[in-house]
């Protein structure tokens, strides 16, 4: 039995319209049924009361002057109303005086009743009194078949049988046809969504029938799809600008490392030979091509952060922070730097990625240290109850003015210039992209000259390794 | 003693039985009064009694009292008026000439014949001789003999359902 | 054949399509000062042939077998990686010590290549120097230090 709510639309409204229809004419039917039930029940009475009325005034004399036969011939003009069974007049003392009766009925003058009309089987008796000059001169007697009621209700029911039928058809040919301003619109939303999903084409619209809710559907609808389509295409451009940033340094690589090999072939070979200022436009050269060397290595670095993404695992931040504090033994100990490492949680992440995030951070730490103050380094984390890790990697360095603090995070942004400090600008970019990937983001507060605090906030529980970024 | 004797007589109908073919009289004698119209001016107003009168020997006794009683005659009370000598008769509806006036019939009712007046009575010719309503029982049921025209011409109405009784009778 | 003094001589395959890379390679060697015959190709093809001993090679003489591949990954017509996988299903060049040198640090270039059985991967350093260097180190091991398969005819 399949689920109402699984019928087709427009079968389930044109049942919608038929219900109602049928209902709404079947109560209508119903109520005027009744409606005529009713009066007739009681508009018979009243039409046999006045025609017991008008045959009993003429009777009157009769019953007065006791003239049986005249009444009797009076009576006997009731047989003109095909529906009278019989008729009979009472003197005042209750006594039978003159009837009459239908010629295919056997019929004998019953007691008298009490006045009033009476509802019995198949007929409808009335008793009245003859009034004629404001006294009870006889009391009339009259019984009625009720196959008029029966015949015209029947009559009725008929009519108002073909009538609910015609009604019904003429209902169902409208709504089948009429239904379809609702459904349409739907149906054809429904087309172009299939469509647009079997053949991921977003270029593809809805038609919009008009401005009622429906018609705002579609609107809103085809603005997802357009939505939908930027989206593509900046994903597209995106993936192709990935490819191409992988590849362009890739090949880039190539020619760069002939310039550094010629490069110093030339100082090796030449180097006395040429004059002091010759020998500078080498030197100079030469760091050029290193510098170039260093921004193809990061932007190669940056790229990979999403080509070269490893499934999440449980990585333990603390293994991560002290095998990354034994990479860069060497710096710490040439500043002499302090590094305090507080508890740090196991989370779902990329081992190396985590790697490269705490590098730059701690790297970063070193590198924009203060002169003359030992540079202290503090790394901690904060789980809180709804499976977020807050990182924070905090130093006494240089600090940096908070209005910059969007720009330290943009890919080449640097705050310094190179012969200041070295870098070019992508290692935060990097640990950004990194914390996005693991559903996260990095911020950072500082104040010149009073050191800098990073936050990273990752997810604890991460499975969706694959396209955070 | 003849006066007494006659008294005895004339009395003894009131104080006696009345004979039930005079009962059902009496009572279509009212009702006569039901079925038949009187001129306004006869009747001098709404609630002028309908004067039932008798004129000669009175066969009814009580009957005629019997009969009126508590009722009346599109709306006007009846009154009954016994007369002796038709010079008494005044101001009278609807008079019963009794048998015992035969022998002065005709000439009692030729002096009707310009008032308002229903005669009615139960002789043989009372028709012929110019009566309006004889009525005899045949049967015991009443049998009506109706002279409309009579009536018309003194400006009477009678109720057609009363003229239809007595139609077939009609010459 | 000329001993060096330190060992036997071979021939040094250089299998390279940068003919810039081929230059300081050949400098690299001379400056090494070994007596070595280096021989070069350019491509994964001419690598084939040359080991086969077809095509421009037929000629006896002309391709001695190497007793060192020096394998550049990326090269067009046929790259390293091909070259290599050939070299290490034949019977008869399986061999032949390859050593990649290649300017690829990618990771999955070092796991695949020691997958196919490669013998070393080396990154092409970019002073001429650490080539030098590279070149010196390479040949001691392969050539004095390392006992080679005897050269089968």
């Amino acid at each position: 039995m399949r689920r109402i709510r699984d019928i087709p639309l427009s079968r389930k409204l044109n049942w919608v319209i038929m219900s109602t229809c049928t209902v709404a004419l079947l109560l209508a039917c119903a109520g005027f049924s009744s409606y005529e039930w009713l009066t007739f029940r009681s508009a018979m009475p009243r039409e046999q009361s006045t025609l017991a009325e008008i045959v009993g005034a003429n009777c009157a004399a009769a019953v007065v002057f006791s003239d049986a036969r005249s009444a009797e011939r009076t009576l006997s003009a009731l047989r003109a109303e095909p529906h009278v069974v019989a008729a009979c007049l009472y003197t005042p003392d209750g006594r039978g005086f003159a009837k009459y009766s239908r010629h295919d009925v056997k019929w004998s003058v019953p007691a008298l009743l009490a006045d009033g009309y009476r509802f019995e089987s198949d007929r409808l008796t009335l008793t009245q009194p003859v009034v004629y000059d404001s006294e009870r001169v006889a009391t009339i007697y009259l019984e009625t078949d009720l196959r008029a009621i029966q015949d015209r209700l029947l009559r009725y029911a008929l009519i108002v049988g073909t009538v609910l039928v015609v009604a019904l058809l003429a209902a169902w040919a409208m709504s089948a046809r009429l239904q379809r301003v609702v459904t349409d619109p739907i149906l054809d939303l429904v087309e172009t969504s299939k469509a647009i999903t079997e053949k991921h084409d977003y270029s593809l619209r809805a038609k919009s029938y008009g401005r009622d809710e429906l018609g705002l559907l579609v609107e809103s609808y085809n603005q997802m799809l357009s939505q939908i389509q930027e989206r593509e295409a900046l994903l597209r451009s995106n993936r192709e600008l990935q490819d191409f940033a992988y590849v362009a340094s890739h090949d880039l690589q190539e020619p760069l490392r002939k310039i550094q090999a010629f490069g110093d072939r030339l100082k090796t070979k030449f180097g006395d030979v040429l004059a002091e200022d010759g020998r500078d436009y080498l030197e100079r050269m030469q760091n050029a091509a290193g510098r170039m060397q260093t921004l193809i290595n990061d932007l190669l670095s940056f790229s990979r952060v999403a080509t070269k993404a490893q499934p999440f695992v449980p990585v333990d931040l603390r293994k991560v922070a002290h095998e990354v504090l034994s990479d860069l033994e060497i710096r710490i100990e040439q500043t002499g730097a302090r590094v305090e490492v507080g508890e740090l949680p196991t989370i779902d992440a990329d081992p190396l990625q985590m790697r490269q995030l705490i590098q730059n951070l701690v790297g970063n730490a070193l590198k924009f240290r203060r002169e003359h103050i030992q540079p202290v380094i503090t790394l901690d984390a904060h789980v809180n109850g709804e499976g977020l890790c807050r990182l924070t990697v905090k130093d006494n360095g240089i600090g940096f003015d908070m209005q910059y603090v969007d720009k330290i995070f943009g890919v080449f942004q640097r705050l310094h210039g190179r012969d200041q400090y070295e870098g070019t600008g992508v290692g935060l970019a990097i640990c950004r992209k990194i914390a996005e990937r693991h559903g996260g983001q990095i911020t950072a507060e500082s104040k010149p000259g009073d050191g800098a605090t990073f936050t990273v906030t990752l997810l604890v529980h991460n499975n969706n390794g694959e396209s955070n970024s | 003693m003849k006066r007494v004797a006659l008294f005895l007589l004339l009395a003894l109908p009131v104080f006696g039985d009345v004979s039930p073919e005079y009962k059902v009289k009496a009572v279509l004698l009212f009702n006569f009064a039901k079925f038949v119209s009187w001129p306004a001016e006869s009747l001098g107003g709404q609630d002028a009694p309908i004067i039932i009168g008798v004129l000669g020997d009175d066969p009814f006794g009580g009957a005629l009292e019997d009969a009126i009683r508590g009722r009346n005659a599109g709306g006007h009370p009846i009154a009954i008026r016994r007369y002796e000598r038709l010079e008494d008769v005044k101001g009278c509806h609807l008079l019963f000439i009794s048998a015992s006036e035969k022998s002065r019939q005709a000439e009692i009712l030729s002096s009707f014949k310009t008032n308002a007046v229903l005669t009615v009575g139960d002789t043989e010719d009372f028709i012929q001789q110019g009566g309006m309503i004889k009525v005899t029982l045949v049967d015991r049921k009443p049998h009506l003999e109706i002279d409309a025209r009579a009536a018309e011409r003194v400006g009477l109405k009678i109720q057609a359902q009363l003229l239809e009784l007595a139609k077939e009778e009609r010459r | 054949m000329k001993n060096n003094g330190h060992g036997k001589r071979i021939t040094i395959l250089i299998a390279d399509d940068d003919v810039d890379d081929r230059m300081l390679a050949r400098d690299a060697l001379a400056e090494c000062r070994l007596a070595n015959d280096v021989r070069f190709v350019s491509d994964g093809e001419e690598l084939m042939d040359y080991l086969h001993r077809r095509n421009n090679y037929e000629q006896p003489g002309n391709a001695p077998i190497p007793g060192l591949i020096l394998l550049d990954l990326k090269m067009p017509r046929k790259d390293g990686r091909e070259a290599l996988k050939e070299i290490k299903a034949d019977s008869k060049l399986r061999r032949i010590p390859v050593v990649v040198l290649t300017t690829s640090k990618a990771e999955e270039d070092i796991y695949r290549t020691y997958d196919l059985g490669v013998n070393s991967f080396i990154t092409k350093p970019v002073s001429f120097e650490r080539l030098v260097q590279s070149m010196k180190t390479l040949t001691k091991y392969w050539i004095e230090i390392v006992e080679l398969p005897p050269e089968k005819r």
